[in-house]
């Protein structure tokens, strides 16, 4: 899928030098701390989240009993932040209890008491997730450990809700190569139990992918796994695409649990390498990334002909 | 959970230098850790040995798992049944993979979760297998899950 400028524009490249690309807490500060970003996909992307919850809505959505406090919550910050940040498309009414919230994209109105479930037909993170491209997901803190208690997840990078729910964070993340053994989990696990109300935080990671898919997830893996091998010298810039999931830490007060949101954005190299900084920089970056990373980042089976592809442009410059 | 593969040793191998040895094992594993007792004897090391049912429960088990000391070793063998649901326990205590060696006795019974449909197969040591209700070809990962007490079984495709 050739895409447009604004597309290449709002792309959030992932690398920020040339230096060798390794498992880590790249978190910073988010600043604006908004939860939402709404792009020119979003009435694209809202639509294709519905067909999914539509037809697969036990693979996309899944909670546990003790998460509405949080949910609600994340309703309500997401609601906010839509209203305020962009007020010409998103309206939020509040009379006491009775809140109104009017998507002017989709000309759609929710109107409930907040905080009480019977108000709305489905559970609020699946509400409020249907007007964001961004996947959610409800992390549960109890005795020191973080649980992955609730989440609306649509376009998944090759991982499943169903399985991975109420998992701890380092269970979560047993599948990364070294991730664990290395003390990066424990790491990481404290820094986010150390979030702050009030500061969120920010990182990317990414991925690489074979065509304009957000959607892959394990269960349907059979249906699109199989494109790794129709790579060739001749569809490799067209096919192969960069994918960057920008993620978003925030604490809940309330429930003392973490909102941790994902929005996911594809680029294929054709459109890529017309960035000659981003090319150079992704250049250095792949060709010096160990075997055990390529083949988490589902880029093994293709390397060669992806390194071959950007040579020629890294010659042309 | 803690990585069975992993912390599965062909045989023992004996670990000098702990502040004592924790031994755990039924009728069926008690010959394996026999050498380590030996070795434990000659060097007049401080050791317990205990058969798995002298805990009446799990919750008994962790207790005094919980309670040892930092430089505690644990062997254990037995029937795979108990080294599974001892290593879950230990874990709960506090223990990793560096701190015990377990040797699993006879065949190693594995649930095992399919990614495409979500049954939740039963099968043998095993790296690949097809799944009984959708008929997938799986890999096994070591990716666990203690809601459904599965391993991931990864799509193979064809």
């Amino acid at each position: 899928m050739k895409q447009l400028k604004e597309d290449i524009d709002e792309f959030p490249f992932p690398f920020k030098s040339n230096d060798p690309y390794r498992f880590s807490n790249n978190s910073i500060p988010l600043n604006p701390p908004i939860s939402i970003d709404v792009t020119s996909k979003y009435i694209e992307e809202i639509k294709l989240k519905r067909d999914l919850l539509k037809t697969v809505h036990n693979r996309c959505y899944q909670s546990t009993p003790d998460t509405y406090e949080a949910q609600w919550e994340v309703l309500n910050l997401v609601m906010h932040h839509l209203s305020d940040m962009y007020p010409d498309r998103f309206k939020l009414k509040k009379e006491k209890d009775h809140w109104s919230f009017t998507n002017l994209i989709t000309n759609e109105t929710e109107s409930f008491i907040y905080r009480d479930n019977s108000s709305l037909t489905l559970e609020p993170l699946d509400v409020i997730g249907r007007h964001v491209q961004e996947d959610l997901l409800i992390l549960m803190e109890k005795d020191n450990e973080l649980y992955l208690e609730a989440g609306q997840l649509c376009f998944p990078g090759r991982w499943s809700l169903v399985f991975k729910l109420g998992m701890t964070f380092l269970e979560i993340h047993q599948p990364i190569p070294e991730f664990n053994d290395t003390g990066l989990g424990d790491k990481i696990r404290r820094f986010l139990l150390n979030l702050e109300a009030g500061n969120p935080f920010e990182r990317l990671n990414w991925a690489l992918t074979i065509g304009y898919h957000l959607d892959t997830s394990i269960e349907t893996f059979h249906k699109w796994g199989h494109k790794q091998k129709e790579v060739t010298p001749e569809n490799v810039g067209s096919l192969v695409h960069l994918r960057v999931e920008r993620q978003k830490l925030f604490r809940l007060p309330k429930s003392n649990s973490i909102l941790f949101n994902i929005h996911t954005y594809l680029l294929s190299f054709e459109d890529l390498v017309q960035n000659p900084e981003w090319r150079s920089t992704f250049y250095d970056i792949f060709t010096n990334l160990p075997d055990y990373i390529l083949k988490y980042k589902g880029a093994y089976a293709y390397k060669d002909t992806l390194i071959e592809y950007l040579k020629k442009f890294q010659q042309h410059a | 959970m803690l990585d069975m593969d992993h912390a599965t040793n062909k045989n023992f191998t004996f670990v000098t230098g702990r502040r004592k040895y924790l031994l755990f094992t039924d009728i069926t594993g008690y010959g394996e850790i026999t050498p380590i007792l030996s070795s434990l004897d000659e060097q007049n090391l401080l050791y317990m040995v205990y058969y798995f049912n002298e805990f009446s429960s799990n919750h008994d088990l962790k207790t005094y798992l919980s309670q040892q000391k930092m430089g505690t070793y644990i062997y254990a063998s037995g029937n795979w049944n108990s080294i599974i649901s001892f290593v879950k326990t230990a874990e709960k205590a506090g223990f990793t993979e560096e701190e015990l060696q377990i040797k699993g006795i006879g065949e190693r019974i594995l649930r095992v979760f399919c990614s495409r449909c979500y049954a939740i197969n039963v099968c043998k040591t095993s790296k690949e297998m097809v799944c009984q209700s959708c008929g997938q070809s799986l890999s096994v990962s070591n990716h666990y899950s203690r809601r459904y007490d599965a391993y991931l079984g990864y799509t193979i495709l064809n």
